[in-house]
């Protein structure tokens, strides 16, 4: 029977028998308890058990919203982890760059609403070719980029994302009309765990993680990340794509 | 006509996650099931007949793909969806879980019920 080629030796689940790899047992452990706290308490948020008044509602809120913290920290810390141990996996397919940025900005409507800023999206030099990529990490680069734009820029800013088509590779950058990054902490944008004071100040949950994620997923997807950024001006994030790998 | 109610079973040995989700999908209108060993659905799960199985992979005896190929050796029960619920972020698993058929390898951490919703939507009137 062809499972027993799939699933090699031994019935035994006990998870040690998966995986003796320490960061993913711990994340596992770790994530057990965060989808409980999560479905709990959506199910209770969504008066389904009965009725809730402004305060209990707020205060569940406050449990799913640190719960979401803790959820999105064990991500990081387990991407940081595969990176740190050159474990990255690409799951290369035919990829059109410009939908998924579409899709991402369809995806983050609520907080771009709540925010109030304007987003723009050009295409230069199109039509753009198909980039041999892994779709999954594109997206969390462009979600990472997109949402500290959002985050760090006033309402009524402006949010631009443009895609430019290269010889052989497609440079993708999303510029801001936000706070800015200090010149004296600009060297250090891209460390594990920095955050700059005006991020601390816009969005104190943040991990610190996000940046050092993104630059090293594109530095394995074959591309480049840098930005431009003058306090009080705003910032715009660069990287490319080639498009073959 | 009434409409048949459809019938989800979830397989989770987890109780604080097994219990919720059940009582979810019958707060939206299905006939759910919770089942907390392999064994359980070996026995359970050809008398139900689900129209969509969700399968943990860490369970107390068994690895829950196992439990996936096992049941797929059954023609009928082979075409029942099953989308894996795990916390396990492992390359390899995915794999395997692909080669058997399983339509989708989700992480609980990333999905709340309402994504939940859309997915079993897809699945319940793709059948």
């Amino acid at each position: 029977m062809p499972f027993k080629n799939i699933l090699g030796k031994g019935e035994k689940a006990s998870i040690e028998n998966i995986t003796s790899d320490f960061v993913t047992l711990a994340s596992h452990q770790l994530r057990t308890p965060l989808s409980a706290i999560k479905w709990n308490t959506e199910i209770l948020l969504s008066k389904k058990l009965g009725k809730l008044d402004g305060k209990q509602t707020k205060y569940l809120q406050e449990i799913y919203r640190s719960n979401e913290r803790a959820i999105n920290l064990v991500n990081d810390l387990l991407d940081v982890s595969r990176i740190q141990e050159g474990k990255i996996h690409l799951d290369l397919r035919p990829t059109r760059v410009e939908d998924v940025a579409e899709e991402i900005i369809d995806s983050l409507q609520t907080l771009i609403k709540a925010s109030q800023v304007s987003i723009d999206f050009e295409i230069i030099n199109g039509p753009l070719p198909k980039v041999e990529t892994d779709q999954e990490k594109l997206k969390r680069i462009i979600v990472n980029l997109l949402s500290n734009s959002i985050k760090y820029t006033h309402s009524a800013g402006k949010i631009k994302i443009t895609i430019v088509k290269n010889k052989r590779h497609l440079t993708i950058s999303v510029k801001d009309s936000g706070v800015g990054i200090p010149r004296t902490e600009q060297q250090k944008v891209f460390q594990k765990f920095f955050r700059s004071a005006n991020a601390m100040r816009l969005s104190p949950d943040g991990s610190g993680l996000g940046l050092f994620i993104a630059k090293s997923l594109i530095d394995a997807m074959g591309g480049k990340m840098w930005f431009d950024s003058k306090q009080d001006k705003g910032t715009t994030f660069f990287f490319t794509l080639p498009y073959k790998l | 006509m009434t409409k048949q109610k459809s019938r989800i079973v979830v397989v989770e040995d987890e109780q604080a996650l097994q219990s919720v989700m059940v009582e979810w999908l019958q707060s939206e209108g299905h006939e759910a099931y919770g089942i907390t060993t392999g064994a359980q659905a070996f026995e359970k799960i050809p008398e139900i007949m689900p129209d969509l199985i969700f399968m943990d992979i860490i369970l107390p005896e068994m690895n829950g793909l196992e439990v996936v190929a096992r049941l797929k050796a059954d023609p009928k029960i082979a075409k029942i969806p099953v989308i894996v619920m795990t916390n396990l972020a492992l390359e390899e698993e995915r794999k395997k879980a692909e080669s058997l058929g399983v339509k989708e390898y989700l992480i609980k951490t990333d999905y709340d019920f309402a994504s939940l919703n859309k997915i079993i939507k897809k699945y319940l009137n793709a059948v």
